[in-house]
C-alpha cells in the first residue's frame, strides 16, 4: 500500500471509530425512574458528607423510597419522591434542579429550607434604606452601607459573600467618618465563599483566633475523611475597626454568611444579636447529573466547632434572641435594628 | 463543520498538494518551526465527573520546535493547547468546557536510514493535561475535573519521501511518570483558586502503562510550498485511558494543518 492510501485509510478509521461510542466508552446510561433513583441514592451513599453527624440513617430511607419506584412512575412522582426523601437530610446545601429548555429557567428544591423561609418576610432592606439610613451606599461587591439617622453608627448590609474586592469594606467604613460603632447586619444573606467571608470579617479582626476545623469525604465509608484542616479569623491589622460592632443574623443567614458568623463571633468587640442562622456550613459539592436531565449537589465537608461538635441543621445561636415578625416589617419597623441602636447606645453610655 | 465536511477538506487539500510544483526542500534541514492549527473531535467519560457519556469538539493551536543534530538525531520541544465544548445527548445545559495543555520534550535517535526513508526512535519528557469545567453563572453550580500526567515516554517516528512530499507516522506512549487526578469528592478546601496550581503538581499517584494508558498516533504529510516554507497536513489518533480514582476514557481524533519554517 503507499503511504498516502495509508494516511487516507488512517484517517477513515480514526473517523469510523468517534462514531463508535459504546465501543470506545461503553453504553450510555439508561434514562429510567429506578436507574435515575439509584444513581443518586448511590451517590450520595458514597459522598455525602453529613450522614454521621446529622444521624441519618441512609439505608432505611432507601428501604422507605426506593419500592416507590417502578418502571411506570412519572417524572412528577419521581421528583416528588426524591425531594422528600431528601428533606430528611435537612441541608440547605443539598438541592436537585430540573433545568428548562429556556435558559435560567429552572425548578429548584433545597432541603430543609422551607423552614427558614419566613425571615424573608422578617427582613426588608427597602425599609433600612428608607427609614433608618441616610444614604445607602452600593458597593460592586454585594453589600450596601450607610450612616444612620441622627446616630455616629455606621451600618453595613451584605446580602451574599461574594465579589471581587472584600477589603473595599474598609474603604467604605472610611468613608462614613469616625464612628463610634457599626452594625454589621447578614440577615437575608445567602452565603458565597467563604474566603470572602474570611477576608471580609478581617476588617474587623482583633486578633486570630481557632474557629473550626474542615475534613472533607475522602471514601466510600461514611467516616471516610481528609485530616481535618484548621481554619482561623485572619490577624489584627492597625486599621481594623475594633470599636463596639453588632452583628446581626436571622434563619436565612446560610453558608458562607455563618462562617462570616463565626468569624465575627471570635472578637470580643462584637456582640451577636438576632435570630439563629441556617445551620448549612459545608461548601457544596460539584454539580452531579442525571440522565434525565436533572442536576443536584450535596454537602461534602463536615465543620467542627472547637469543641468537636457540629452545627449542621443547628445553626448558631445569637449572644441575644431579637425577631422581626412580618406584621413589624409591615408596620414599617425593624425591631431587631433597633434594638441593636440601644445597645450600642447604652454601650456608649455605660 | 462535521466529520465528513471536514474529511472531505483534508482530502482536497492532499489532492491539491498532489500536483504541486514547488521543489521539495531537503528534510534535513538543522532547524524548523511548526505553527499548527487544528479540529477535534472526540468522546469522553469520566466517572469521577458523570456518569454518562460526553462528545467534546473543538480547536487545537500547536508549537513545535525540532533540530536535526550533526548525527542525524532528532529534538524536538512541543506545546499544544486545546479548547474544547463537551455535551450529552442528555440535555443542552450540560455542556461544559474541556481545556487540554501538553508540553514534550523529545530526543529522538535515528536508528535506520535509506534514501528514501528514515526511522527515529527515542524518549520524551511530557506534561500532559487536562481540564473539564462546568459552571452555571444563574445557579453558582458547578463542577470540574482534571487529569494530568507527567513522566517519561517513548515515541517512535518514520519519516518517508516520495515525489516531493514528505509522510510522518509518529507514535508516542507514556511510559511512567506520576497521575494527577481530581480528588474523590472533586473538591477539598485545599483546592481553591489560589491553591489549585499547586495542587496540580503535589497529588500524584505513580503511574505505568497499567493505570495510564495513553497512545498516540500521528500520520502527516507535508510539501514545500517555497523555498523555507512547507505545508503539512495531517490526521492524530489520541487514546486515554486512566483508573486513577475511577476510571476516565478520553478518545480523540485531530485533523492537523501546519506551517513549517526552516532554517
Amino acid at each position: 500500500m503507499s503511504n498516502k492510501y495509508f494516511l487516507f485509510l488512517f484517517i477513515g478509521i480514526g473517523v469510523l471509530l468517534i462514531s463508535c461510542e459504546q465501543v470506545i466508552l461503553g453504553s450510555d446510561e439508561p434514562n429510567n425512574p429506578e436507574h435515575n433513583f439509584e444513581i443518586l441514592w448511590n451517590d450520595f451513599d458514597k459522598h455525602y458528607a453529613l450522614f454521621e453527624v446529622k444521624n441519618i440513617n441512609w439505608d432505611s430511607l432507601y428501604t422507605v423510597y426506593r419500592p416507590q419506584v417502578t418502571p411506570s412512575t412519572s417524572d412528577d412522582e419521581l421528583w416528588q419522591l426524591i425531594t422528600e426523601m431528601l428533606d430528611h437530610l435537612d441541608d440547605e446545601h443539598v438541592k436537585i434542579r430540573i433545568q428548562a429548555e429556556e435558559p435560567h429557567n429552572y425548578v429548584e428544591f433545597a432541603s430543609g429550607a422551607e423552614k427558614n423561609l419566613r425571615a424573608l418576610e422578617e427582613f426588608s432592606i427597602e425599609l433600612i434604606a428608607g427609614a433608618y439610613v441616610e444614604t445607602l451606599y452600593q458597593k460592586d461587591d454585594f453589600y450596601s452601607y450607610g450612616k444612620l439617622y441622627n446616630e455616629n453608627i455606621g451600618y453595613i448590609h451584605a446580602i451574599a459573600m461574594l465579589g471581587a474586592n472584600p477589603s473595599s469594606i474598609y474603604n467604605a467604613i472610611s468613608e462614613l467618618g469616625d464612628l463610634d460603632a457599626i452594625i454589621m447586619d447578614v440577615r437575608n444573606n445567602i452565603g458565597g465563599a467563604d474566603q470572602y467571608s474570611a477576608e471580609f470579617a478581617r476588617t474587623f479582626s482583633d486578633g486570630r483566633h481557632f474557629l473550626y476545623t474542615v475534613e472533607t469525604r475522602n471514601g466510600p465509608n461514611y467516616d471516610d475523611f481528609d485530616a481535618p484542616l484548621k481554619v482561623f479569623s485572619k490577624p489584627h491589622q492597625p486599621n481594623n475597626f475594633t470599636k463596639p460592632v453588632v452583628l446581626l443574623t436571622d434563619t436565612f443567614t446560610i453558608s458562607a454568611a455563618e462562617i462570616f458568623t463565626m468569624h465575627m463571633k471570635s472578637f470580643s468587640h462584637v456582640t451577636h444579636i438576632g435570630d439563629t442562622t441556617a445551620g448549612a456550613h459545608s461548601d457544596v459539592g460539584a454539580a452531579r447529573f442525571l440522565p434525565n436531565g436533572w442536576t443536584y449537589e450535596y454537602s461534602i465537608m463536615k465543620y467542627l466547632m472547637p469543641d468537636g461538635t457540629s452545627l449542621e441543621g443547628v445553626g448558631i445561636a445569637p449572644d441575644i434572641y431579637k425577631q422581626n415578625s412580618s406584621a413589624n416589617i409591615e408596620a414599617e419597623r425593624d425591631i431587631v435594628l433597633e434594638y441593636a441602636i440601644e445597645f450600642l447606645n447604652t454601650k456608649k453610655i455605660n | 463543520m462535521n466529520i465528513q465536511k471536514q474529511l472531505a477538506v483534508i482530502l482536497i487539500l492532499m489532492g491539491c498538494m498532489q500536483v504541486g510544483s514547488i521543489k521539495a526542500q531537503d528534510w534535513v534541514n538543522p532547524n524548523q518551526v511548526t505553527i499548527s492549527l487544528g479540529s477535534v473531535q472526540g468522546l469522553v467519560k469520566d466517572e469521577l465527573y458523570s456518569p454518562l457519556n460526553y462528545k467534546s469538539d473543538g480547536g487545537t493551536l500547536g508549537l513545535n520546535y525540532q533540530k536535526l543534530t550533526k548525527k542525524r538525531h532528532l529534538f524536538a520541544v512541543d506545546i499544544e493547547l486545546q479548547t474544547l465544548e463537551i455535551k450529552t445527548n442528555v440535555s443542552e445545559f450540560f455542556i461544559a468546557d474541556q481545556v487540554k495543555l501538553n508540553i514534550e520534550i523529545a530526543y529522538l535517535i535515528s536508528i535506520s536510514s535509506s534514501k528514501n526513508s528514515r526511522l527515529f526512535v527515542g524518549p520524551d519528557l511530557h506534561s500532559n493535561g487536562a481540564l473539564i469545567n462546568f459552571e452555571d453563572d444563574f445557579t453558582l453550580s458547578n463542577s470540574g475535573t482534571f487529569v494530568s500526567h507527567r513522566g517519561l515516554g517513548a515515541q517512535v517516528l518514520h519519516r518517508s519521501r516520495f515525489k516531493k512530499n514528505t509522510i510522518h507516522i509518529h507514535g508516542k506512549l507514556p511510559l511512567v511518570g506520576k497521575v494527577y487526578r481530581s480528588p474523590y469528592n472533586l473538591f477539598t478546601k485545599d483546592l481553591n483558586d489560589e491553591q489549585l496550581f499547586s495542587f496540580l503538581y503535589t497529588n500524584g499517584e505513580l503511574s505505568t502503562v497499567h493505570n495510564y494508558f495513553n497512545p498516540s498516533v500521528a500520520t502527516t504529510i507535508s510539501r514545500p510550498l517555497f523555498r523555507n516554507i512547507h505545508f503539512t497536513a495531517g490526521y492524530e489518533l489520541n487514546y486515554l485511558y486512566s483508573s486513577v480514582n475511577k476510571s476516565i476514557t478520553n478518545y480523540q481524533g485531530r485533523f492537523i494543518f501546519a506551517t513549517i519554517f526552516k532554517f
